[in-house]
């Protein structure tokens, strides 16, 4: 017996999991969204989110070699960064839209800050608030196709001519159509005739009137046929976002494996159906003015189904790095996503609410942590030491 | 279906029990040689009291306590005192230790190992049997058993935990012993009672060892009466479920205070394997010179639980057991989350000494940066928040880290367990508690007033 044994302290077990074997799993549970991109926006969404994550990936190895720290893109947490990015911006962007966008979510939201574990905000959703305040016109038109192209190198040639605007013209079968959340932004009342049937609908030019939500007896009211294509994803949006029903599968693998915990999906999207039936929607009236809604008339559950709420409960508000640590907390930060949602969308500039109002709760992360501490087992309220 | 007992927090760790939990305990023959530590228990070490050349009896003293917080050793055979020798102990210390040369006749000093009405013994007369017989606490933590035993005035015990949970991975010595000699634990286990005047003694069993909850359950039944309540209580297979204060409030809702002792909340704690040397000492009149060691891991071939005397060679216990000296990498001395890694094969069995643990695997080297998974906050039984721990302490903030409670931590290790960061949680903190230590030191010696 010559051998040197080493010499350490316990614990001298270790377990399985590590952050790659993490990061893999949430990779993992957006299968469902992106294979049903796939199918509902044709190819370019897929090669739109290749770009990304192959964007996000070099970014990440460039700066920590600029940094002069060891290379990690071998962690996945890129890979994710870049799923997350294409999961919410519109399959109908050129080339170079993703490609920004990682770079800068990688780049400046993740690496500037020192890397996995230090960024103060999630990299995916400030790079997307990069690309609205970049590229405006094309991230958020409120009205997009919904359309598949003949094939991949259709779409790569097109796509490298410009825009997808001249994709979406040569494919056959180009379906337009506002997103569900600019359709809840023009709510409008059908104005009734003199024998009580509807007549026609004074504004909303793009909209289908009978098919969007309408006002009727003073609540918000949602066509069946609407609220399921809501759900299972036959509505235009960002190529992971517009599918409830793939997004909740992924979320539900996530708890399995308690990669993320019920409270903050559950904190989330509890508030939003709250309020989002609670709260007085506005909507135009059949006089031709702006008019609220009375309380709890607004379509609650249908705010769930609808933009990124799926996506910003299950994978973007339970991100380890930027949000609270303590399940209570994530009751909190939660809540104030949902809140904060709801308020966006009904009161706010913008259809959707779910990227800004993540991204302000990660800011208050460090003073929930605070407050949400348990206490030290044997040590009194308070905290004073013995 | 019972339900099980158990704490907030933790972590479920592979057992590894099977590896020997159907050994039969074995006796493994005294070697030829052995080496006695002087220093194998918390508190100041014994001082030798028998010479070079000296002819020793078998339990006979061959190192007396020094002072109250301290315990005596005997001499493990009989045989020859060759010469005081340094080894190496299993916390990385050099003690002094008693070089014995075994005469293999196993002759007992005059008046040992004979029995004794046990049932006779004041408390008073327990205690000191205790004290006598060199008894400490055979958990892991080698705390002298008579300090415990003696509670000071005001100080009332109205509940004895016999600690059967053997909660870390690996280890099946005190399964084994609650399996095969119910009867002498709970013996023990009723003087320890005695000895503090309780009447209300809880035998604790992690659902993993159904059949010794189920021995101890019949010995309780069997040996309750005279004024003294024994119940056996099963608890839920995570570790650490049989760390003292989780312990204590699983079974009896109690939270010891930071800092205190579980006497500050009227319960005592006490290992099987030190009820079963009690009863040694009270009842046959033997001192403390053997103990059972699980010998385990995938560096050995057959695992086994073994009889062996104090100041063995471990060596002697690997090669009982087949080890592969070529695959084992790391050496550990009790279980893997807290027992303690060592270079030296020779070191000798002491009395605190649960398992040898041959390991194949080491982790890598490295960590990364904490990602806030929050799985160390989870499983923390303490409440702290390790991953800021580990933050701060890794940024050399050992006053902040003592801020949040650094000094709060048993060291169970279930953050640096769980970490996907692979982030070295639990060793970090030791760190920092010797550096708060220090600087509250420096603190006390600038203001002149006594360090707290």
């Amino acid at each position: 017996m010559t051998n040197e044994y080493l010499v350490s302290p316990s614990p001298h077990l270790q377990a399985g999991e590590d952050i790659p074997a993490i990061m893999r799993g949430v990779s993992l549970a957006l299968a469902p969204a992106f294979l049903w991109a796939l199918y509902r926006f044709g190819y370019w969404a897929i090669v739109v989110t290749g770009l990304s994550v192959l964007s996000a990936v070099l970014t990440e190895a460039l700066c920590q070699r600029l940094r002069g720290v060891p290379v990690t893109v071998d962690d996945w947490s890129a890979v994710v960064t870049g799923l997350l990015l294409a999961a919410v911006i519109p399959p109908n962007v050129p080339w170079h839209v993703p490609v920004l966008g990682a770079a800068f979510a990688v780049g400046v939201a993740k690496q500037c800050f020192g890397g996995l574990g230090a960024n103060i905000w999630n990299p995916a959703l400030l790079g997307r608030a990069f690309l609205q305040a970049s590229f405006g016109a094309q991230i958020n038109s409120g009205v997009w196709p919904m359309t598949r192209a003949e094939s991949v190198w259709g779409a790569v040639s097109t796509s490298l001519r410009g825009s997808f605007q001249a994709l979406s013209e040569r494919a056959a079968d180009v379906v337009t159509r506002a997103t569900p959340l600019e359709e809840l932004k023009r709510i409008v009342e059908p104005a009734v005739d003199a024998m009580g049937g509807p007549t026609a609908v004074l504004s909303a030019p793009v909209l289908p009137p009978a098919a969007g939500p309408w006002v009727q007896q003073g609540a918000v009211c949602v066509t069946w046929s609407r609220w399921l294509d809501a759900f299972l994803g036959n509505v235009p949006g960002s190529i992971g976002e517009v599918s409830a029903l793939a997004l909740l599968l992924g979320g539900l693998y996530l708890l399995a494996r308690k990669i993320v915990s019920w409270e903050t999906p559950v904190a989330f999207l509890g508030t939003a159906a709250l309020l989002g039936w609670m709260l007085p929607a506005r909507y135009l009236a059949a006089s031709g003015a702006t008019a609220h809604t009375g309380w709890f008339a607004g379509p609650g559950l249908y705010h769930v189904v609808t933009g990124g709420a799926m996506i910003g409960a299950f994978f973007m508000a339970t991100d380890m790095v930027t949000t609270p640590i303590q399940r209570r907390g994530q009751l909190v930060f939660g809540a104030g996503c949902g809140l904060l949602t709801v308020l966006i969308r009904l009161y706010g500039g913008y259809p959707e609410g779910v990227c800004y109002s993540i991204l302000l709760m990660n800011t208050l992360v460090p003073l929930i942590d605070r407050y949400t501490r348990a206490r030290v087992f044997g040590v009194k309220k308070g905290g004073a030491r013995p | 279906m019972r339900r099980l007992r158990t704490f907030r927090g933790g972590t479920h760790p592979p057992e590894g029990k099977d590896l020997s939990r159907d050994a039969a305990v074995r006796e493994l023959s005294a070697p030829a040689e052995l080496v006695v530590p002087l220093a194998q228990h918390i508190g100041r070490p014994a001082s030798a009291c028998v010479k070079a050349g000296e002819r020793v009896l078998r339990g006979q003293r061959i190192g007396k306590a020094e002072g109250f917080i301290s315990a005596n050793v005997h001499a493990p055979v009989s045989g020859k005192v060759k010469r005081l020798v340094p080894c190496n102990t299993p916390l990385g210390l050099v003690s002094e230790a008693v070089l014995l040369e075994n005469d293999g006749a196993d002759a007992w000093a005059g008046g040992l190992n004979e029995p004794s009405d046990a049932a006779l013994l004041s408390a008073e007369a327990i205690r000191a049997r205790v004290q006598e017989a060199g008894i400490v606490g055979m958990g892991g933590a080698a705390f002298p058993t008579h300090v415990k035993l003696s509670p000071p005035d005001g100080k009332v015990i109205d509940t004895v935990i016999l600690n059967g949970v053997e909660c870390e991975p690996f280890l099946t010595a005190d399964y084994r012993l609650m399996l095969e000699s119910p009867r002498t634990v709970i013996e023990g286990f009723k003087l320890i009672l005695r000895a503090v005047r309780c009447a209300r003694g809880v035998v604790a069993v992690e659902a993993n060892k159904p059949d010794a909850f189920a021995v101890m359950e019949e010995a309780c039944r069997r040996h309750a009466g005279e004024g003294v309540g024994l119940s056996a209580a099963l608890l839920e297979v995570k570790y650490p479920q049989g760390a003292e204060k989780q312990l204590i409030h699983a079974l009896t809702g109690r939270e010891t205070p930071s800092g205190g002792l579980p006497m500050d909340v009227g319960v005592l704690v006490q290992n099987a394997g030190t009820a079963h040397a009690v009863y040694e000492a009270c009842a046959r009149n033997r001192p403390l010179t053997e103990r059972i060691v699980t010998v385990t891991g995938p560096g050995v071939r057959t695992p086994q639980n073994l009889r062996v005397r104090i100041g063995t060679p471990v060596r002697a216990l690997l090669e009982a057991c087949g080890f592969d000296a070529a695959a084992a990498r790391k050496l550990v001395f009790g279980g893997p989350m807290m027992g303690v890694a060592h270079f030296d094969p020779d070191l000798p069995v002491n009395k605190g000494m649960s398992g040898v643990l041959a390991l194949t695997a080491a982790s890598p080297p490295g960590w990364r940066n904490c990602i806030r998974c929050g799985r160390c906050v989870e499983g923390c039984p303490q409440r702290l928040v390790p991953s800021e721990l580990s933050i701060l302490i890794e940024s050399g903030r050992f006053r902040d880290a003592d801020e949040i409670h650094a000094n709060d931590c048993m060291e169970c290790g279930v953050c640096a367990y769980v970490c996907p960061a692979r982030r070295p949680i639990v060793q970090w903190i030791k760190l920092a508690k010797v550096e708060i230590a220090r600087e509250r030191r420096r603190e006390a010696a600038r203001t002149g007033k006594e360090a707290p």
